[in-house]
């Protein structure tokens, strides 16, 4: 078995066993990035000399006796815009080129403390304001099953290190579809937990009441196992929920439990989207076909398919979000100012200083965001623009609580399409976030979700289309019991299998040679 | 101007230059054009809110804005002091420093549009 197909759980066992150490593993992953870099572009930075520290004491704690937690030595990537003591933290903007975090994020120090090595930081797009990973400042990143696509955004780079075979596990944030679309276009699973769940602590802030910190994983026992260990309550992030975790792992076999053997969704109510139904122009024929089959399966398995609808969320949640969060960013974003950290320009003013170091560090696309989110704060906009937006998303939290009434579960494609062709839609900013228009809405009402793979497009080269299930707040046990049934049909999500890799090292070896100064593993 | 006026949709090179001035943020003129398109694209796209308000599509009299999260009382730490071991480093990130305290450029000027064009 070759160790970059290996799980999570299978690692750690295998590291607890002796079947091979935490370094070997760790070496693996430097070797299969070291390949498949000069084409996916996936990582900002690889910390190999922190990595091997902490995968050593993994090693010798298994050689005392003791057991390193139950990430026992499992390498994982995060995405740059996390912190990690030690280890650069651009958010893939030049503004925090250079700048170097004095502390560890919550979810770094819970990885830590389970076992788990963080061996690099993912691309993604620029302060994770993207749909594609084309707009980080470092380069974009590639689709690993086509490389002339992109691979969703903003957390592009953990999403192609899980379905490149990296790593088994990735952190990605999450504030209008981040981990989900990219885990459909990657064809692997991304878990957007409830706002709450998980501390934030340590994640640089895009916009504060949307923002949520999940896994990628290719196996749904991998996602519980990482949900297990990063959900924790946290007093350093107020948002921070203190109530008590489930134990994600009990949701794994339902069918285990006494007559559900051959219906292990039984009872479960899942639901289609009226609107949906009535717009078939609103997804691609191919995602349709998917999100079909896969709810055939769900029927199969002895869920029934219900009706539901969210006309306000599907209609008015676009707009809504991109006022929202563009105001919340517009804010946060100030403090980038060139006086603590990152890019500085020489000036001789503060208030050049300002204009200069946030002009020449920020790129276009955070540029309109913080233009858009300034403009709808503004003195005699904030009503018309901001204020009608909040009350939208007011709506739209009661219409799912009205739609979780008749459902457990509500079933919508992940995006509208498969992963679409780089430079696509990079001119379009408006076309760009139609891509987010099935994943906003769970952001606005701080619902849980999950991307699961539920198949390819047809063709030379097939792409996996994603489907989302949405579940009431804290239902995580509920999506992911749903999803390991479904897996159990589908099998485990499949490492993408990178055969223009040779191809793509030979090119890279001449470009060495011609001196490329493209940033890559470093 | 009020922005559901049709010419709210049509942000010109000096208003967007006012909002960028708001947000501190140095515009070259190269991204103008950019800019200006692209708050005629997305305001249009925004203005359908407050149309689906007066249109009866959408009651946004009888709601309330969600502005504070409804579920929990937002958690209150204990009130013990915590000591931080990283100001040093923090420091250390600056751009310019002196003893313990960040360097800054001097605080009395107006910005000046002038001075970007060197």
């Amino acid at each position: 078995m070759s160790l970059c197909s290996l799980s999570a759980v299978e690692i750690a066992r295998g590291i607890r066993n002796r079947d091979f150490s935490a370094l070997e593993i760790l070496r693996s992953f430097y070797q299969r990035a070291e390949t498949l870099e000069p084409s996916l572009h996936a990582l900002l930075h690889c910390a190999p000399e922190i990595a091997e520290k902490h995968a050593a004491d993994v090693d010798a704690a298994v050689a005392r006796g003791e057991d390193p937690g139950p990430l026992a030595g499992v390498p994982v990537v995060l995405k740059d815009n996390m912190c990690v003591r030690g280890m650069p933290a651009t958010c893939a903007s030049r503004i925090l080129q250079g700048w170097i975090p004095p502390y560890d994020a919550t979810v770094t120090e819970l990885l830590e403390t389970s076992g788990a090595v963080v061996a690099a930081k993912g691309n993604m797009d620029e302060f994770a304001m993207g749909s594609s990973t084309e707009f980080s400042a470092f380069g974009p990143v590639s689709n690993p099953w086509d490389t002339e696509r992109v691979p969703g955004g903003s957390s592009g780079g953990s999403a192609v290190s899980v379905a490149a075979g990296y790593t088994p596990l990735a952190l990605g944030s999450d504030t209008g579809g981040s981990i989900r679309q990219p885990a459909s276009f990657c064809g692997i699973y991304g878990l957007k937990p409830t706002y709450g769940l998980v501390s934030r602590w340590g994640l640089v802030a895009f916009a504060s009441s949307l923002d949520q910190i999940g896994p990628f994983a290719r196996t749904v026992e991998d996602l519980a196992l990482s949900l297990s260990v990063i959900a924790r309550p946290d007093p350093r992030d107020a948002t921070s929920s203190r109530r008590e975790r489930p134990d994600y792992f009990e949701a794994l076999a339902p069918w285990k439990t006494p007559g559900r053997e051959n219906a292990p969704l039984s009872g479960k109510r899942i639901a289609v989207v009226k609107e949906l139904q009535n717009r078939k122009d609103a997804v691609s024929a191919e995602v349709e076909d998917v999100l079909q089959k896969t709810l055939a399966l769900c029927r199969e398995e002895g869920a029934e398919i219900v009706e539901i609808s969210l006309p306000v969320s599907l209609e008015f949640g676009l707009p809504c979000y991109y006022i929202l969060a563009p105001a919340e960013a517009s804010s946060n974003l100030a403090r980038f100012d060139g006086v603590r950290y990152g890019l500085s320009s020489d000036e001789k003013s503060l208030v050049n200083l300002y204009f200069k170091t946030r002009g020449s560090g920020f790129g276009s696309e955070v540029k309109r965001r913080i233009l858009t989110g300034t403009y709808v704060l503004s003195s005699g906009y904030y009503d018309a623009y901001y204020l009608t937006a909040q009350k939208v998303r007011q709506l739209m939290k009661r219409e799912f609580a009205a739609a979780f009434a008749g459902c457990d579960l509500i079933a919508l494609p992940t995006a509208p399409s498969p992963a679409f062709r780089k430079g696509e839609l990079v001119d379009d900013p408006i076309q760009m976030y139609l891509a987010d228009v099935f994943t906003l809405p769970v952001n606005l009402a701080g619902l849980p979700a999950l991307s699961l793979n539920g198949g390819f497009t047809s063709g030379e080269k097939p792409l996996p289309v994603g489907v989302q299930f949405i579940a009431p707040k804290w239902g995580e046990p509920e999506l992911l019991s749903t999803a390991a049934v479904l897996e159990k049909k589908l099998g485990k999500a499949k490492t993408a299998p990178c055969d223009w890799a040779e191809t793509s090292a030979e090119r890279a070896a001449n470009a060495k040679t011609a001196g490329s100064e493209r940033g890559g593993v470093r | 101007m009020t922005p559901r006026d049709s010419s709210a949709c049509a942000l010109d090179t000096k208003a967007v230059r006012h909002v960028a001035d708001l947000a501190r943020l140095r515009v070259e003129d190269e991204e103008m054009d950019g800019l200006v398109r692209h708050f005629g694209a997305i305001l249009e796209h925004f203005n359908v809110l407050s149309a689906a308000g007066k249109d009866g599509r959408l009651d946004l009299d009888a709601v309330d804005p969600f502005l504070f999260s409804d579920t929990e009382i937002p958690p209150a730490r204990e009130d013990v002091p915590i000591v931080s071991s990283v100001r040093g480093d923090v420091l250390g990130s600056a751009p310019q420093r002196k003893d313990s305290f960040f360097v800054v450029p001097r605080i009395l000027a107006q910005h000046d549009g002038e001075e970007f064009s060197s």
